[in-house]
C-alpha cells in the first residue's frame, strides 16, 4: 500500500501548492512563477533550523515567519515591476535559488543534500503523515473556500478583473495582489515541508521547473474561483502522468516525457480554456 | 586578468545582447515576452549538429536544415502567440511560450540526450595579441552581433518595413487602422528573431558545447538584460546586457572565495537591486498615461 | 456539476482505479520461482550513460545466471527504476519498487546522490540495498542495510593528494555534482595532511557548465604547478580539457584527473597535451575471465562499457553474483543476506570482497595511470 499512500501524499502536498496558484494565478490574475522557491525555501528552513539545534515547534514558527518575509520580498518586487516582469523576475527567481542552495553548501548541504531528516513524533510513520497531510490540506481548502466567498474572495476576483477599477473602490489593488503573493508563498512552505517529512532526503532537485510546469497547469485547468474544480484538477494532474509507469516506454526518458506531457498538456490548456474563463476586453 | 576577463565577458555580453535585441523586438511588435526563444536557440543549434555530424551534409545542407528548423519554430511560436497578442493576454501568451520552450528542451533531451555534444573537435583556435587572446568562435560571435546591429538598423532607419515596425511599436491600433497588416509582420519578426537567435545558439555551441539547457541560461540571462536595460529603449538592453554579463564575471574573477558557480545567484541580486530602485529598468522612455 | 467537471471526475476516478488496481495491493515478493531484484540508477538525465551501461550488464548477467539455474533453483528477474542521480527521483524509484513490486533488496543506487537518500529509508524497512558505484565517503555509517562495492571517494582523493605533494602550489578545479564534490572535500581534507603544500585556487563551476574560461584565467594566475581537473564524466570533461589547452602562456603546471580522463576519446580532442597528466581510479581489471564476460556484453548487448569502465562493470556483476548467490542459499530474506553480506567473503572480479561490518567493501588499493601516447596506462 506504500505506494498509494505516496500517490495520496503526493496530492495532498500538491494541493497546498495548488491553492496558492490559485488564489494569485486563476483568480487574482498574478503571475507568479516562483512557487518552487517557496516551496524548496519551506522545506530547507525548517530542515536546517532543526540541526541546528531548534525545537520542532520552534523552527516551524520561524520557517512561517521567514516564509511570510520572503512573500513580502516577491510582493515588492510585484509593486515595483509590470505584469510580465514579474512573471519572469519570478522565473528567474527558481534558477537563482537553485544555484544559491547548491553553492552555499556549508548551510544547505551543496548537491550532496542534507540526509537523515526524521519525521516528526506525531506523523512518525507514512500513514500517520498522510492523514496530518489530508487534515491540513482539508483545512487549507475550507480556508480558501472561506476566502472566495467573502469581500477579499471579490475583491481578488476583481483584481483580475481591473486594477484600476479596484483602486477606484478604494481598496489597494497592490495590496491584494501583495496578501495573495504572500499566502500563497507561506502555503507553498507549508507544502515543502510537508513533502519533505515524507522523502526525508533534501536536495537541490527538491524544487524545479518540473514542479512550476505541474502546478500552473492545475492553475489553468482550475481557472473558475471554485475549490471542487481545484481539488479535480489536482488529483487528474498529479496522478496521471503515474499511468505512464505502467506503459513500456524505455526508462531513458521517463522523466523527460512527464515534462515533455505537462508542457504540452498546459499549452493545450491556455489555448483552449483560456477564451472562456479569462474576462472579456473590452477594445475601444 | 582584468584586460582578458573584459574580452571574455564582452563575447558572453554580445551573446545575451543579441537574443535580448530577438526579444526587445519581439516585444515591441506583439508586447510577448517569449521565454521559448532559448528553447528555440538550442533546437536549432542541434539541427546544426545532427546535419553536421548525423546526416554528414554538405554545406547547403548545414546551412538549410538549420534555417528550415528556425522558420518552422518561428511559424509555430506566432501560431502559438499571436491569438493572445490580438486579445492582449500577454501573461497567457508568456505561459505557453514558457512552456513551449520547455518541451522543446524536452524533446531535445529525448531526441539527443542530457550528455553533452561538441561542434568541434580539438581545440579551438584562438587569436593571440600580446598576453591576451580571443577564440576564434568569440570574434565569430561579436561579428554576427554586429552584422545583426548594422542590418537591423539599416531596415529600422532607412526602409519601410522599418518604419512600419516602428508604427506598429507605437500604437499598433493606429498602425491597423491605416491598414498595416499588423499579422503579416509579427510573422516576419517571429522567423527572424528565431533565425538570428538559431544563429547565436549556433556560435554558442561553436564557442563551447550544446547541452538541452544551453537555452535555458542564455534566455534568462538575457530576459534579465532586458527587465534590468527596460523594455522601451533599446540602448538600456545594450547596455545592461553587458552589465549582467561583466559585472557577475568580474566579482568571481577578482573575490578568491566565490567561484563561478555563484555567477547566477549575483546575476540575480544586480538584477534586483536595479529593478528595486528602478523599475522601469536603467533607461525608460516616458510614456504618456490616461 | 458542468460536463468540465464530469470529464476531469471520471478521469479522476480512472486513474485512482488503475493506481488502486496496479499499485495499491502487495504483490507477492516471490512469484513462483521468480525473485524480482530492484535496480536504481541513472536511466536519464545528466548520468543516464552509467544507468544504460548498468542495465545492459544487470539484464546480461541476470539472463546468464537465469539459464544456468537448475529446476530447483530460483530464477531473477530485474525491475530497473530511474535514479537520476537525484534524492526525490531515488526515494520514489525506491518506494515504487518495494511497494508495487514487493523487492526486498535492491542494486543501487549508483550515483552517492541516490544511494544516501535511501539509505534510512533501506534500515526503516528493512530492504538490503547494494550499491555497485556509490563512493561518498558519508556513506559509511549508513546502517546495517546499506553497502557499497565502490571505492570511498576518501581513498582516491587522498591518493591524489599524495600524488601530488611534491608540489608546493597546486589548484582544483571543480565541477558541482556530488561524485566532483565528494573527492573536493576529501581532497582538501587530505591536503592538509601536508603542510608545505598551498592550494593556491579552489574552483567550482556550475554543472554542466561550458563556457569555463574565465575560471581558468582566475586558476591561471594563482601559478599553480599542478592542477587537478575534477569534472564528471563526459563532454564537460573534454570541454574543460580543451579551453585549458587553448590557453596561451600558461605551462609549467603538471595535470591530474580522476576517472573522468580515463577514456581515451575524452583526451583524444586535444592531442598531445594531456601526455605525462596522472589519474587516480580504480585500477584496470586485468582478469581474462572478467575481460571476456564484458566483451560479450558488448558482443551481445552493443554499444560499448566505457562509461563503467572495468572497475565498475566487475563491481556490478559482482554485486548481480553475491546478491543471487545469497538469495540461491538464504531465500529472499533481506536480514539474512544482508548479515550474510556484512560477515562472510566472496570471491569477486574486483578481487576478495569483504565488509566486516562495514558499509564500503574492504579494499586497500587504487590505480595510478600516467598518459603515455595518449594512452592511459597503469603503472605497476
Amino acid at each position: 500500500m506504500g505506494y498509494l499512500y505516496t500517490q495520496i501524499a503526493r496530492f495532498f502536498e500538491t494541493s497546498m501548492l495548488s491553492v496558492g496558484v490559485h488564489i494569485t494565478t486563476s483568480i487574482a490574475g498574478i503571475f507568479f512563477f516562483g512557487f518552487p522557491v517557496a516551496f524548496s525555501f519551506g522545506a530547507y528552513a525548517l530542515v536546517i533550523l532543526i540541526k541546528n539545534g531548534f525545537t520542532l515547534w520552534i523552527a516551524f514558527i520561524i520557517t512561517i515567519l521567514l516564509s511570510v518575509l520572503l512573500g513580502l520580498i516577491f510582493s515588492l518586487l510585484y509593486r515595483r515591476l509590470s505584469n510580465d516582469g514579474f512573471a519572469v523576475f519570478t522565473f528567474a527567481s527558481v534558477l537563482a535559488f537553485d544555484s544559491l542552495i547548491k553553492s552555499w553548501d556549508s548551510l544547505t548541504g551543496g548537491v550532496l543534500g542534507i540526509s537523515g531528516i526524521s519525521r516528526p513524533s506525531f506523523a512518525r510513520t507514512l500513514v500517520a503523515l498522510v492523514i496530518l497531510q489530508g487534515i491540513l490540506a482539508i483545512c487549507v481548502f475550507i480556508f480558501e473556500y472561506t476566502l472566495l466567498q467573502s469581500p477579499f474572495g471579490r475583491a481578488l476576483r476583481a483584481h483580475n478583473e481591473s486594477k484600476i477599477f479596484l483602486d477606484a473602490t478604494g481598496i489597494p489593488a497592490s495590496g491584494i495582489g501583495s496578501f495573495a503573493i504572500t499566502l500563497a508563498v507561506v502555503l507553498s512552505a507549508l507544502a515543502g515541508i510537508l513533502a519533505i517529512w515524507r522523502i526525508q532526503f533534501l536536495d537541490p532537485s527538491f524544487g524545479g521547473i518540473a514542479i512550476l510546469l505541474q502546478i500552473l497547469t492545475i492553475g489553468i485547468l482550475a481557472m473558475k474561483p471554485k475549490v471542487s474544480g481545484l481539488i479535480l484538477s489536482v488529483l487528474c494532474i498529479v496522478l496521471l502522468p503515474e499511468i505512464l509507469r505502467f506503459f513500456p516506454f524505455p526508462s531513458s526518458i521517463m522523466g523527460h516525457l512527464r515534462i515533455l506531457f505537462y508542457s504540452v498538456l498546459l499549452i493545450v490548456l491556455v489555448k483552449q480554456l483560456s477564451t472562456r474563463y479569462t474576462s472579456k476586453k473590452r477594445f475601444i | 586578468m582584468i584586460v582578458q576577463l573584459l574580452i571574455y565577458s564582452f563575447i558572453a555580453g554580445t551573446q545575451v545582447l543579441i537574443l535580448a535585441l530577438g526579444l526587445f523586438t519581439i516585444y515591441s511588435v506583439s508586447k510577448v515576452q517569449h521565454l521559448a526563444l532559448g528553447g528555440i536557440a538550442a533546437a536549432v543549434a542541434y539541427a546544426f549538429y545532427f546535419a553536421s555530424h548525423d546526416a554528414a551534409l554538405p554545406l547547403w545542407g548545414l546551412i538549410a536544415v538549420p534555417l528550415l528548423v528556425a522558420i518552422l519554430l518561428g511559424i509555430i511560436s506566432f501560431w502559438l502567440n499571436e491569438s493572445f497578442t490580438k486579445r492582449q493576454e500577454y501573461l497567457l501568451a508568456l505561459l505557453v511560450s514558457f512552456s513551449f520552450g520547455v518541451a522543446l528542451e524536452a524533446i531535445i533531451s529525448i531526441v539527443f540526450g542530457t550528455d553533452g555534444k561538441s561542434l568541434i573537435s580539438g581545440v579551438s583556435s584562438v587569436v593571440s595579441y600580446g598576453d591576451y587572446q580571443i577564440p576564434l568562435s568569440g570574434i565569430f560571435i561579436i561579428g554576427f552581433g554586429a552584422i545583426c546591429a548594422l542590418i537591423s538598423l539599416f531596415v529600422v532607419k532607412f526602409t519601410s518595413f522599418g518604419r512600419t515596425l516602428k508604427a506598429i511599436a507605437e500604437n499598433s491600433f493606429s498602425a491597423t487602422s491605416i491598414g498595416i497588416n499588423e499579422r503579416k509582420i509579427r510573422l516576419i519578426i517571429y522567423i527572424a528573431v528565431c533565425i538570428v537567435a538559431g544563429g547565436i545558439g549556433i556560435l554558442s555551441g561553436l564557442n563551447t558545447a550544446l547541452t538541452p539547457m544551453m537555452g535555458f541560461n542564455l534566455i534568462i540571462m538575457a530576459f534579465i538584460a532586458l527587465l534590468v536595460g527596460g523594455v522601451t529603449d533599446v540602448r538600456g538592453t545594450i547596455i545592461a546586457s553587458y552589465i549582467v554579463a561583466l559585472v557577475p564575471e568580474f566579482i568571481v574573477g577578482i573575490v578568491p572565495n566565490i567561484s563561478s558557480n555563484w555567477k547566477m545567484v549575483l546575476v540575480f541580486l544586480i538584477a534586483f537591486v536595479v529593478l528595486i530602485v528602478k523599475p522601469e529598468g536603467l533607461i525608460a522612455n516616458k510614456q504618456r498615461k490616461a | 456539476m458542468n460536463k468540465k467537471s464530469i470529464v476531469i471526475a471520471v478521469v479522476a476516478i480512472i486513474v485512482v482505479v488503475l493506481l488502486v488496481v496496479f499499485g495499491g495491493g502487495t504483490k507477492s515478493p516471490v512469484s513462483g520461482q521468480t525473485v524480482k531484484i530492484g535496480v536504481i540508477g541513472p536511466m536519464s538525465g545528466d548520468a543516464a550513460a552509467y544507468g544504460q551501461e548498468l542495465q545492459k550488464v544487470v539484464s546480461y548477467r541476470i539472463a546468464q545466471i537465469n539459464a544456468k539455474a537448475g529446476p530447483n533453483d530460483p530464477k531473477f528477474e530485474a525491475i530497473y527504476e530511474d535514479g537520476k542521480c537525484s534524492g526525490n527521483d531515488s526515494v520514489n524509484a525506491f518506494q515504487k519498487l518495494t511497494t508495487i513490486d514487493g523487492v526486498k533488496i535492491i542494486l543501487g543506487g549508483f550515483c552517492s546522490s541516490e544511494t544516501m537518500p535511501i539509505s534510512s529509508l533501506a534500515n526503516e524497512n528493512k530492504i538490503l540495498i547494494i550499491s555497485p558505484a556509490s563512493s561518498n565517503p558519508k556513506i559509511e555509517g549508513s546502517g546495517s542495510f546499506v553497502f557499497t562495492l565502490s571505492y570511498s571517494d576518501k581513498k582516491i582523493a587522498e591518493d591524489l593528494a599524495k600524488e601530488m605533494s611534491v608540489y608546493k602550489k597546486v589548484a582544483i578545479i571543480t565541477e558541482q555534482n556530488d561524485y566532483n564534490i565528494g573527492v573536493r572535500d576529501a581532497f582538501l581534507e587530505a591536503i592538509k595532511n601536508y603542510p608545505n603544500v598551498q592550494v593556491v585556487s579552489n574552483e567550482t563551476f556550475a554543472k554542466g557548465s561550458s563556457d569555463l574560461r574565465s575560471l581558468l584565467e582566475k586558476v591561471k594566475v594563482t601559478q599553480p604547478e599542478a592542477v587537478l581537473l575534477n569534472p564528471n564524466g563526459g563532454t564537460t570533461a573534454e570541454t574543460l580539457l580543451r579551453q585549458i589547452a587553448e590557453v596561451k602562456n600558461w605551462s609549467g603546471y603538471k595535470l591530474y584527473g580522476q576517472f573522468s580522463y580515463i577514456p581515451d576519446n575524452i583526451r583524444s580532442s586535444v592531442g598531445t597535451f594531456t601526455e605525462g597528466m596522472t589519474i587516480i581510479d580504480a585500477p584496470t581489471l586485468s582478469d581474462p575471465e572478467f575481460i571476456k564476460l564484458r566483451d560479450d556484453i558488448v558482443a551481445i548487448k552493443g554499444g560499448k562499457l566505457d562509461s563503467l569502465g572495468s572497475y565498475y562493470t566487475a563491481s556490478t556483476l559482482d554485486g548481480i553474483d553475491i546478491i543471487t548467490g545469497l538469495i540461491s542459499k538464504l531465500g529472499n530474506d533481506s536480514e539474512k543476506v544482508g548479515r550474510a553480506l556484512s560477515t562472510e567473503q566472496f570471491k569477486g572480479f574486483i578481487g576478495d570482497i569483504s565488509f566486516s561490518g562495514k558499509n564500503f567493501v574492504k579494499l586497500n588499493i587504487s590505480g595510478k595511470y600516467i598518459i603515455e601516447d595518449g594512452k592511459a596506462v597503469l603503472q605497476k
